[in-house]
């Protein structure tokens, strides 16, 4: 699939929506999760053993008080500290050292993100969980992710028309509302588009992936994959 | 496709060559390549170099990856400076950087220094 974005967005993220025509998220030879670990591959979407409450996760982070200093996203859980505080560190990239899957939120005011983030947790470890938010015309230019954990999970919670999560010579991620993907994000460069008239948020998050009910989720997945 | 670059202060431009071939210096110039070629700018004279657009491209920090004449890389020179770049521009860039971001890049940076790929 190839996009063409108008003049608004940098001539790179036109260049390669328009362009690069590779669709080829995970290879086809994968026989166990370590080969498909080791092979490069770009995403894949999750069969996870639970539903994913979207509505109410949707409700719930638009109740959240989104401070958008730099723009684009808030911490919501992951630093052992409270959630004013995080707001108030921004992005926090710089500060975000002290990781903990501790749970610091008044979860009554947000049960569906806590059943999301205990659901995961049971099977892997959350070393940090985010919402992001992108603008109307928002994007962020090709990269690759911190190499500290290669592999992260998104759940998009609102992807209007027009959203766009492009991986270099792996395609576009069909991030629907409640799909959880698997992205290897710290290997390939990849760029976000919201080129809607809404806003898009999703849930972002790292875990200690290394889990054996972990495992049986990727290999699950894997073998009923949609996007072959 | 266009290339765009701009000197540093101080710079001294004696000619611009575009894969070896002498070019009017004039910031802004207009060339043809084949497709998945390799090419080359090279800003002779003392120099250093602010910006190079390629294509409609900024190529960020890749400024100071170029050669130069004291056998290390950077975006400045007392006799030139030398840039290599593959066509088309946006899949040889994202790669560029793609590796530049790489893990074992990133070792190499930390734990022993510059390491011109």
């Amino acid at each position: 699939m190839t996009i063409q974005l108008s003049d608004k967005y940098p001539k790179l993220i036109r260049d390669l929506f328009l362009y690069d025509t590779v669709d080829n998220p995970t290879p086809d030879n994968c026989s166990n999760y370590e080969s498909l670990v080791c092979s490069n591959f770009g995403f894949l979407q999750l069969r996870l053993p639970f539903e994913i409450q979207i509505e109410q996760l949707l409700k719930e982070a638009q109740s959240l008080n989104w401070k958008d200093k730099s723009g684009n996203y808030v911490w919501l859980y992951g630093q052992n500290k409270p959630l004013e505080e995080k707001l108030a560190d921004g992005m926090g990239f710089d500060v975000d050292t002290e990781y903990t899957s501790s749970f610091k939120l008044d979860v009554e005011s947000i049960p569906a993100f806590h059943k999301f983030y205990q659901d995961i947790n049971e099977m892997c470890p959350i070393t940090d969980i985010t919402l992001k938010k992108v603008k109307p015309g928002g994007y962020f230019e090709p990269h690759v992710d911190s190499f500290g954990n290669p592999i992260k999970m998104y759940v998009a919670l609102s992807w209007p028309k027009g959203n766009y999560f492009k991986m270099y010579n792996k395609g576009f991620i069909p991030l629907d509302p409640g799909k959880a993907f698997w992205v290897n994000v710290g290997t390939h460069s990849h760029c976000v588009v919201n080129d809607s008239k809404e806003e898009r948020i999703i849930i972002s998050l790292y875990a200690d992936w290394d889990t054996i009910s972990w495992r049986k989720i990727v290999e699950l997945s894997y073998l009923q994959r949609a996007c072959k | 496709m266009e290339i765009q670059y701009t000197y540093g202060k101080g710079s001294a431009p004696t000619q611009v060559l575009l894969n070896g071939q002498p070019v009017q210096d004039t910031g802004i110039l207009q060339a043809t390549f084949p497709f998945y070629s390799w090419n080359t700018i090279t800003f002779q004279g003392k120099v250093s170099i602010d910006s190079l657009v390629l294509d409609g491209i900024d190529t960020e920090y890749f400024v100071h990856h170029g050669f130069t004449e004291n056998k290390s890389r950077g975006n400045a020179g007392q006799e030139y400076v030398k840039y290599y770049f593959k066509t088309p521009i946006w899949q040889w860039f994202i790669e560029w950087k793609q590796n530049d971001n790489s893990t074992i890049r990133q070792i190499s940076k930390t734990h022993q220094g510059f390491i011109p790929l």
